[in-house]
């Protein structure tokens, strides 16, 4: 139907900005399939089917709090390796 | 006389026209007319169907446009935390060197300090603004990514501006208290406006006292 192939068309469209790169058939059919199992707005379906599909997000949230927890950790050695008494001379 | 019986008896009721013509041409326009009817509202229906998928199209366009920011700011804020990683190794470095000077200290402080307020914090909001982009029509999304992103990185970025403010710094080697200026982190209370409002009574005193803390609030004060 031409309404579904537009959403269609545009599925694959915006997936493929995301992903920045061309989605097998497979990846667009499991696309497809994840949108349609969704309840909610078209933008929520959208971006959770993207989540489910390719787990970008998921991906780069877990690098993002690997470099913070990173920084973390080596601001606190900062603070012990300050914290010590000065050296005598 | 009733209709039928006029019918029936084959009277004319106008000119020469037979009474059941009369009728059936009546029911055919009638017929005609329910028929306009029903495709008018068929043909509507398709309209609509169209312009929703129309604009179920554009949304997911828009989505599509919203994710890839994410995932670029996302991207910005991770190479802006790695950078301020690198700098506190060096200032680090330069403490545990016996031949270290106090101006080799400002430097190395004044990198890392650099690094987190003009970089990593900015990349942070930029990325907490396309978030709330996302997320600022459903409450209950909004209120994770408040409670699990942007309170506690606004709390481990108090925490890093706290460790140069220390005494050792700023007393022992008489070094300034780094500083935020407003404009750097106040638009964070920004992102509480479309929380519900018992949410926004829960969150809003921790960022703010994040916030508070960041604009110079010294260790013990």
């Amino acid at each position: 139907m031409a309404s579904d192939w537009e959403i269609d068309r545009a599925l694959q469209a915006a997936a493929e900005a995301v992903v920045g790169r061309r989605l097998s058939t497979t990846e667009l059919d499991r696309l497809k399939q994840s949108f349609r199992s969704k309840v909610g707005g078209t933008r929520f379906r959208f971006s959770r089917a993207i989540d489910e599909t390719f787990g970008i997000s998921e991906g780069t949230q877990q690098q993002k709090t690997a470099a913070s927890d990173n920084l973390d950790r080596l601001v606190t050695d900062l603070v012990n390796l300050v914290a010590q008494p000065p050296k005598k001379p | 006389m009733n209709i039928i019986q006029s019918i029936a008896d084959g009277e004319s009721s106008a000119g020469d026209t037979s009474p059941l013509d009369y009728y059936l041409s009546h029911w055919l326009s009638a017929v005609l007319l329910a028929v306009g009817f029903a495709l008018g509202w068929f043909v509507t229906a398709l309209r609509t169907r169209a312009e929703i998928s129309k604009m179920r199209a554009e949304s997911i366009t828009e989505e599509g446009k919203t994710l890839k920011e994410i995932q670029h700011h996302r991207r910005l804020y991770i190479e802006a935390t790695r950078e301020c990683a690198v700098c506190v190794n060096r200032l680090m470095d330069v403490l545990r060197s016996d031949a270290a000077s106090d101006a080799d200290v400002r430097t190395a402080r004044d990198a890392f300090c650099s690094a987190v307020g003009d970089s990593a914090i900015p990349r942070f909001h930029e990325l907490v603004e396309w978030e709330y982009l996302d997320k600022k029509s459903s409450s209950e999304e909004l209120k994770i990514f408040v409670e699990s992103h942007v309170a506690p990185e606004l709390a481990r970025f108090d925490r890093w501006i706290q460790a140069v403010n220390r005494d050792e710094f700023v007393v022992r080697r008489n070094l300034a208290p780094y500083k935020l200026s407003i404009g750097t982190v106040q638009p964070f209370l920004s992102v509480l406006s479309g929380l519900a409002p018992n949410d926004r009574a829960t969150f809003e005193p921790g960022i703010s006292q994040s916030i508070a803390s960041l604009r110079g609030a010294r260790v013990g004060e």
